[in-house]
């Protein structure tokens, strides 16, 4: 009674050193961002977002992706995806050693026409042309749908469409991101409902912002309809670029004491998380935004945070 | 209404018993005026809260930012159809209270004795016996009494805490006459699972309407907790507005849930609750103005910029 069935296992997509540090004012040095991730992949994390292949005129704190890509201590447990917006990019990428790479598609026009100067369906096309070249190298497209609950412009969005369109060209796995953090458990259960009429529940995950504290909430609802892999910051890396001075990516940590406290297996070890954020957070000279890493830090009892 | 995944649908309504003035200021280290306290009850009354835990009748010697409790009682607006229950830790107290215009109480017992005993010093048996006493007194006064219990999904000195044992609680509390008891998550370590459990339990021995949840956010899981308390037909929630009152077990930690976080999250799933969140958000800004302090509310903190 009271219980659905969750998942067993829920796949940790860790999004710290891309989504987190592109969203943070101070520029991370190279070696700063090899450690983080060399740290990440000693915590159990199976999925760590890179770095990402833009042109480094737009996006500054990743204009080192060729020296983190080359330069981090690749897990053989652990996956390194890399953001490639358009083919060059991809190119790049591989080159560079990539072995996944990720797209990001809007549910918004003016969402896209704002962050990436295109529609949604020229965005679909260039992002065509990313998947077909890596079809053809065997290498494994993960794709993002933004604005899923909500457009910080166009207010409600219909993220069904984009994410069938990008499961159909290939996506192996489609991330359903709430970009301004304004959706709560009713609008993340119909937005589900809708995608999940198009696109298989397994290739569906779900990247929440904490912007109004409302991720927690709406990932416990994404793993009550059956969703099994979350997107998530250490230390919750990453502000709002629409409310400033809020937050914006939830906690991984966060993410994983609930999970852990609901009996679902991660792989990951909490403390090791914890340390990684310590660590980012000292570079940054920012308190981190993980409620858990907060208490745990200087909490005199000292709880069993194990699996 | 939004059913989620097949449970139970959710409430239609609930109310939020705003704890902000009593749990939250007494939790919060800088000392606030009686006339701003006042400010501030007034001011979530014209935001259109049901009930507003107003002060707290112990001795000021344990907590000075309550000394001015028969001030703040004769000082606040009091808005036809809104409570504004008062702490009472025994008889003395509930007299007192009284005798300061309060018409309706609130009584605190533990789920974990050695929180009982770090906490009020004597044992959970001891506290509801002299519970028994304001029970009475209550009683034949007709006062409403709402009953707490603490450390519902966790003790920071036991550490876990059995489901079985906070039903027990709760039914003493329930039994002697208190018309609601109110779980509260008191360091805020549940999490959904847990929750769920111990609701479970404590259903079999109270009816659910007359169940409350009072979660902290010290580990970011009030609102998750929150959710999966409503899925099982809980409909009286406790906050704090701004977030106020740290964690007195983990220095520099967050509490109380904060009240507007949510208000956004059962207006999102169309959950009725009487309070205009623009108001609330206004006698946010006010506390922490006073406090001098950043408010703890990501809701606050999102709308004052976008």
């Amino acid at each position: 009674m009271g219980h659905s069935c969750f998942p067993d296992f829920v796949k940790i997509v860790e999004v710290g050193p891309r989504d987190g540090l592109q969203n943070e004012k101070e520029m991370v040095p190279t070696e700063i961002k090899i450690q983080l991730i060399d740290m990440l992949s000693q915590t159990g994390l199976s999925v760590i977002e890179a770095t990402s292949f833009v042109s480094s005129k737009w996006v500054v704190q990743m204009a080192d992706h060729n020296e983190v890509l080359t330069g981090i201590n690749k897990s053989p447990h652990v996956r390194y995806p890399v953001l490639t917006p358009n083919i060059q990019g991809f190119q790049a990428a591989v080159e560079a050693g990539a072995a996944e790479v990720a797209v990001f598609g809007s549910a918004s026009e003016t969402f896209s026409r704002k962050n990436i100067n295109c529609s949604v369906e020229e965005s679909m096309q260039r992002f065509e042309q990313v998947i077909c070249a890596a079809r053809q190298a065997c290498i494994p497209v993960r794709g993002y749908v933004s604005c899923a609950l909500g457009c910080p412009y166009e207010g409600q969005v219909h993220p069904a469409q984009v994410a069938k369109r990008l499961h159909e060209l290939g996506c192996y796995e489609v991330s359903l991101g709430d970009t301004t953090g304004m959706g709560t458990a009713g609008s993340m259960a119909a937005m589900l409902r809708a995608v999940m009429a198009e696109v298989p529940i397994h290739a569906l995950a779900v990247h929440c912002h904490d912007t109004y504290g409302q991720a927690l909430a709406n990932i416990l609802t994404a793993l009550q309809m059956g969703v099994s892999v979350v997107d998530s910051s250490v230390a919750g890396l990453g502000g709002c670029p629409y409310a400033e001075g809020a937050s914006g990516n939830v906690s991984t940590e966060d993410v994983v004491y609930m999970l852990h406290g609901l009996g679902i297996q991660t792989g990951v070890d909490l403390a090791k998380v914890i340390e990684a954020g310590d660590f980012i957070c000292r570079a940054l000279k920012r308190p981190t935004n993980s409620k858990v890493s907060q208490a745990t830090s200087r909490s005199q009892p000292s709880f069993n945070m194990c699996e | 209404q939004v059913s989620l995944s097949g449970l139970k649908p959710l409430p239609e309504k609930v109310k939020i018993v705003e704890v902000g003035p009593r749990d939250g200021l007494q939790n919060e280290k800088t000392i606030v005026p009686a006339d701003v306290k006042i400010r501030l009850i007034d001011m979530l009354s014209e935001a259109g809260l049901p009930v507003i835990e107003a002060t707290s009748f112990v001795s000021p010697k344990w907590v000075p930012q309550m000394a001015d409790q028969e001030e703040v009682m004769r000082g606040i607006h009091r808005k036809p159809g809104v409570s504004y229950p008062v702490l009472t830790p025994n008889l003395k107290g509930y007299r007192a209270a009284v005798k300061a215009g309060a018409m309706e109480v609130a009584i605190f017992g533990a789920a974990s004795e050695l929180f009982s005993k770090r906490n009020i010093n004597c044992s959970v048996e001891e506290s509801l016996q002299r519970f028994e006493e304001v029970m009475s007194a209550a009683r034949e006064e007709k006062v409403p009494v709402r009953g707490y219990v603490s450390c519902v999904l966790g003790c920071p000195y036991e550490g876990s805490v059995s489901p079985s044992r906070v039903a027990e609680v709760a039914q003493r509390l329930y039994s002697m006459g208190c018309y609601e008891v109110s779980l509260g998550d008191t360091v805020g370590m549940g999490t959904p699972g847990g929750m769920a459990a111990m609701l479970e339990a404590v259903m079999r021995e109270v009816p659910v309407h007359a169940l409350a949840v009072h979660c902290h956010d010290t580990y970011g899981q009030a609102l998750a907790n929150i959710l999966v308390a409503l899925q099982n037909g809980v409909s009286v929630v406790d906050a704090s507005v701004a977030g106020l009152g740290g964690c007195p077990y983990a220095q520099g930690a967050s509490g109380n849930v904060a009240t507007e976080d949510v208000v956004y999250m059962l207006h999102g799933l169309s959950i009725h609750t009487g309070v205009d969140l623009p108001k609330l958000m206004d006698a946010g800004s006010y506390i922490c103005r006073s406090l001098n302090r950043r408010t703890s509310s990501k809701v606050a903190q999102a709308s004052c910029k976008l």
